[in-house]
């Protein structure tokens, strides 16, 4: 290797140390993530908790888990007629292997298009609104994460949106959105699952790249549950389309 | 519910249970239409897969110069060797036994990089090509172009000028000598980038990368960098496929083995769990 190779000579982290067993260095007896050992972490905390350690390097306040729980119920089924959960569906029941399904949803769903991509895009919009002194909505275009579903507010994110800043977790960046949506519903614009998901992250000081993952995250429930659904069912119990219903325009 | 509500939802309604589409059908039992050729009269035995792909990822359909290109630009961003980070991801996969689309596809997504694997890197470098052939007729000198790029471990950061492991890249000179043997001459982004690469080798010893050599070229053929992203998403399959076979029936736990210690662990030192709030 010529005097620029500037590679690492081993792997790094600040997460998980693992202590290993003292007869086998290869296995390990003990896990602690961020200072925490997995057992008492069992013991005492929940899932979410553990999660929130896992993004942040800190256990959440009582009002910072409630936030983070309500967000992961609020995501967890982006339902039926989603694009991701249609491309598991579709797979689902044409039979591909079942351990794909999840991993095709989350590939679908991380789009730049109100996908998990779009996350961080949001985070950043409203990072940069809170930033700005004396910030008007007026005065602003439409920031990320704020859009309109079938040419309209999206009207269940709206509700959502109304109950996560209501917690006493809720901060700046909910707030702001709860001010947005006020401003721009006449206009038929409103928050989007995406922005939802950003403005959450950025009260509970989750960072902008670990936002598009976390939305991932919490959309993967709905999309494993209506896969294996599907799997249980034959080929012909999702439409095909006749010649008809395909129309083909083709260019001269 | 009244006209207006109609209207505005018109598009949907008339997409329900109903697909439109330019880029083909298949019609059963007797053909299948890619854009305006036919594929079984038209294409098969007649062109290259390669210009089949790039057909389906852009609408047109090239030469078989071209594609003949294009495919040795495929085998020299597809080497099987499981350090390149793709097909390390192939190897993890063929320890783990997946399937073998599980490996090529999640090798293929890990070379969907800002950094290296010829799909997205491809469009970065395009971009900045096409943007800097613009500035240096609009009558910008190399080294203002080059001053105007952020530096990087000393050196300019330009996506196709420098390779992440800091050597001679191998697969230039082969191309030079394909794309004169196929009959194409350097157009304005190529020849750019030849004097971009002599530039940068004389002030910062790094040269045109297998990337940039691409971006330019395929400039020249008139493609956009969504064009050329689209093309090439997938031509680091090969290689990943190979590195999932070569583990596949390897001891388990033995690609790249680890001890607890082979870690460097620099967060937190161990602490104690506090109850939850009530």
């Amino acid at each position: 290797m010529t005097k620029d190779f500037v590679y690492a000579k081993q792997a790094s982290t600040q997460i998980t140390a693992e202590v290993a067993a003292a007869d086998n260095p290869y296995g390990a007896v003990q896990q602690h993530i961020f200072g925490y050992e997995l057992v008492e972490l069992m013991q005492k905390r929940s899932f979410t908790d553990v999660l929130y350690l896992l993004l942040t390097g800190e256990l959440p306040t009582a009002a910072q888990a409630q936030l983070l729980t309500q967000l992961q119920i609020a995501l967890c089924n982006a339902g039926p007629r989603h694009p991701a959960t249609r491309a598991v569906m579709t797979a689902a029941i044409s039979k591909a292997r079942p351990e794909h399904l999840l991993p095709i949803g989350l590939q679908v769903l991380g789009g730049e298009r109100q996908g998990a991509a779009a996350v961080a895009e949001a985070w950043q919009a409203l990072q940069d609104c809170l930033t700005q002194n004396d910030f008007q909505p007026a005065q602003q275009p439409l920031p990320a994460g704020f859009g309109q579903v079938y040419a309209g507010i999206d009207p269940l994110q709206a509700r959502l949106l109304a109950q996560l800043s209501s917690l006493p977790a809720a901060g700046p960046a909910l707030r702001l959105c709860e001010q947005l949506q006020s401003h721009w519903q006449s206009l038929q614009q409103g928050i989007l699952d995406v922005g939802l998901c950003a403005a959450c992250c950025l009260d509970l000081g989750i960072g902008k790249r670990e936002s598009i993952g976390l939305f991932q995250l919490l959309r993967a429930p709905g999309l494993l549950a209506h896969g294996m659904e599907q799997t249980h069912r034959p080929i012909t119990d999702s439409p095909l389309l006749s010649d008809d219903d395909y129309e083909f325009q083709q260019d001269q | 519910m009244n006209s207006n509500k109609t209207n505005k939802y018109a598009l949907w309604d008339a997409r329900r249970g109903r697909i439109v589409t330019k880029i083909g059908k298949w019609v059963g039992g007797d053909d299948v239409q890619i854009r305006q050729y036919s594929l079984l009269h038209d294409l098969f035995m007649q062109k290259s897969y390669m210009q089949v792909l790039v057909l389906n990822a852009t609408g047109r359909l090239i030469s078989a110069e071209l594609a003949c290109w294009l495919e040795n630009n495929f085998m020299v961003m597809s080497y099987p060797d499981a350090r390149i980070w793709c097909n390390q991801v192939g190897a993890f996969a063929g320890q783990m036994q997946t399937s073998p689309s599980a490996a090529t596809a999640a090798g293929c997504l890990a070379a969907d990089s800002r950094a290296y694997g010829g799909s997205l890197t491809s469009r970065l470098a395009m971009q900045f090509i096409q943007r800097a052939v613009q500035q240096i007729q609009a009558g910008m000198t190399l080294e203002e172009l080059v001053s105007s790029v952020p530096l990087r471990h000393g050196k300019p950061a330009i996506i196709g000028f420098a390779r992440p492991v800091s050597r001679h890249d191998e697969r230039i000179e082969p191309h030079r000598n394909m794309t004169t043997a196929l009959g194409f001459a350097d157009g304005p982004h190529l020849t750019l980038a030849n004097q971009l690469s002599d530039y940068l080798l004389a002030t910062y010893g790094m040269g045109i990368n297998i990337g940039g050599y691409t971006a330019a070229f395929m400039s020249d053929q008139g493609f956009t960098p969504d064009d050329v992203y689209r093309i090439k998403n997938l031509c680091v399959a090969s290689g990943v496929t190979a590195c999932y076979i070569d583990q596949l029936q390897q001891p388990q736990h033995s690609f790249l083995a680890l001890q607890c210690q082979d870690v460097r662990y620099d967060g937190i030192a161990p602490r104690p769990v506090p109850e939850r709030e009530l």
